[in-house]
């Protein structure tokens, strides 16, 4: 079975002297959630951006479902960054237009069903919302895409707690069981329930790719405790 | 795609630039109805008014216009780096287009944006011209008088067939140059953003040197054909026709080497961070 997500030597530079991300290797199969684990500087946003074609690795390659970062895979890619990104003047009508426009795969009702459960009137532009809602609509035209591979940086980062458990079910009662998502947090024990496998990065090499069950096995404790461990200062 | 990712941008710009092109009109509108009640023939206290007050709203008119050609450059520049190189760029890049999509679909906006701003620029001079020549005349009769004596003046063959191709030049630069004036900072804006740091501070440096080479290239090319021709009326038709054929085809050039350059840098070079 081709992996969905494979990345083969996969290195990034910003300077010379140091490597962001470095020789990665990692197959990512369809049907998992898939926690992307490590400290700030790691490298995860760089392989985040990488799977999005928006930066260009420095050496080895990165394939999703076959193709390189281009017009294929970005169909077939739903891709969350760790910034608000989508412009302050728009609408969130507007927004929900030009998902509808640009990506087959967008439910235009399931992201309605959302925006009304939320209560927001999609004749508002994003100036007049709060931090937190910007991150559920951003994460709803995210989510109301039938990709196959759903990348999400951060999402849960900076937000009460309240509007994190909304985006954690938003995420679960959205995801197509058929796809994969990867999630990258800090925040592990708020989602370390719905992982399926976890990788572990660290100055930009892995340290680990298991699954959680064999992990909490294997290490006789938790995710989130593995993770301090590996990680301690 | 290529429609949509127009129909989207024009949505995104044709605000703001019809707003400085609202502004050009209602300035001109001014001057046109001020330069109709002037009296430049009156006593000698109306006349000092007339002329005092033309010359200072002229300043002013002068200003707005290169006022809204910068603005619509610059805003054309900022559109592009906003859209393709700041956090904009996460929702443009991960669309399923090609980046020579993105690319042309910016290039065919800035081009309406330049178009219709010489277009409104132009006709506002020709009424202010009209106006002043009305007032001075007292008609338009004089418009038809000028075409008359441009009509009638005897110039050799060859000086007209080199008018033709001075002419030709001359269409060639108007259509080619808001093309070539929008890759420029696109390139610019483009090759900044390889470096590591200070990106739009290399994208300035970058558009003024590039700018000075082309500079540069062009007067190496057309600074001897002047020389070597005849200072005759027709050397000066040809001399001049050659030198706008000559710049327009540098031009087309500089067009089709910045356009593979951003091209190049946004689909294989692309570093958002």
């Amino acid at each position: 079975m081709s992996s969905l997500v494979e990345c083969i030597g996969l290195s990034k530079s910003y300077t010379a002297q140091k490597m962001a991300v470095s020789s990665l290797n990692i197959k990512i199969e369809k049907g998992h959630i898939i926690g992307l684990l490590g400290p700030n500087g790691s490298g995860k946003t760089t392989l985040i951006k990488m799977i999005n074609g928006l930066l260009t690795p420095t050496e080895g390659e990165i394939l999703i479902n076959g193709y390189a970062p281009g017009v294929e895979s970005k169909k077939k890619v739903s891709y969350l960054p760790e910034k608000t990104y989508l412009s302050a003047q728009k609408t969130v009508q507007s927004l929900l237009d030009f998902f509808e426009e640009f990506y087959d795969d967008f439910d235009k009702e399931r992201a309605y069903k959302m925006i009304e459960s939320l209560k927001i009137n999609p004749e508002d532009a994003l100036k007049t919302m709060s931090k937190g809602t910007k991150e559920k609509i951003q994460l709803i035209l995210v989510m109301s895409r039938n990709a196959d591979l759903y990348v999400l940086d951060e999402p849960i980062a900076g937000v009460d707690p309240a509007a994190r458990d909304y985006i954690i079910k938003t995420i679960i009662s959205n995801f197509n069981p058929e796809a994969s998502l990867i999630i990258s947090t800090h925040l592990i024990t708020d989602i370390e329930n719905i992982l399926d496998e976890v990788i572990l990065i660290k100055d930009g090499m892995m340290v680990e790719h298991a699954s959680v069950e064999e992990l909490r096995e294997r290490e006789g404790k938790s995710v989130d405790s593995y993770f301090r461990e590996v990680f301690a200062c | 795609m290529l429609k949509k990712l127009i129909k989207y941008e024009w949505n995104e710009c044709y605000k703001l630039i019809g707003l400085i092109n609202l502004v050009v009109l209602i300035f001109s509108i001014i001057a046109c109805i001020a330069l109709s009640l002037l009296d430049f023939q009156g006593d000698n206290a109306r006349t000092a008014f007339s002329m005092i007050f033309t010359m200072g709203y002229g300043v002013i008119y002068v200003t707005v216009l290169m006022a809204a050609s910068f603005g619509v450059t610059l805003f054309i520049y900022i559109r592009f780096f906003k859209n393709l190189f700041s956090s904009e760029g996460y929702l443009m890049h991960t669309l399923p287009v090609k980046a020579s999509e993105l690319i042309i679909s910016k290039l065919v906006v800035a081009y309406i944006i330049h178009f219709i701003t010489s277009i409104v620029i132009v006709v506002c001079i020709g009424a202010i011209v009209l106006c002043i020549g009305a007032n001075l005349t007292g008609d338009f009769s004089f418009v038809r008088q000028t075409i008359n004596e441009i009509v009638s003046l005897e110039l050799p063959a060859d000086a007209i067939a080199w008018f033709v191709v001075y002419l030709v030049g001359v269409v060639i630069t108007m259509l080619i140059s808001p093309l070539f004036s929008a890759l420029t900072g696109y390139f610019s804006l483009s090759v900044g953003q390889l470096f590591n740091k200070y990106k739009i501070v290399w994208g300035i440096g970058v558009y003024f040197l590039i700018t000075f080479i082309v500079q540069i290239i062009t007067t190496v090319f057309v600074v001897p054909i002047s020389f070597s021709m005849s200072y005759s009326e027709a050397g000066v038709f040809i001399s001049q026709s050659v030198q706008m054929m000559v710049s327009s085809g540098i031009m087309c050039v500089c067009v089709v080497v910045f356009y593979l350059v951003v091209n190049h840098i946004v689909s294989k070079k692309l570093n958002l961070e």
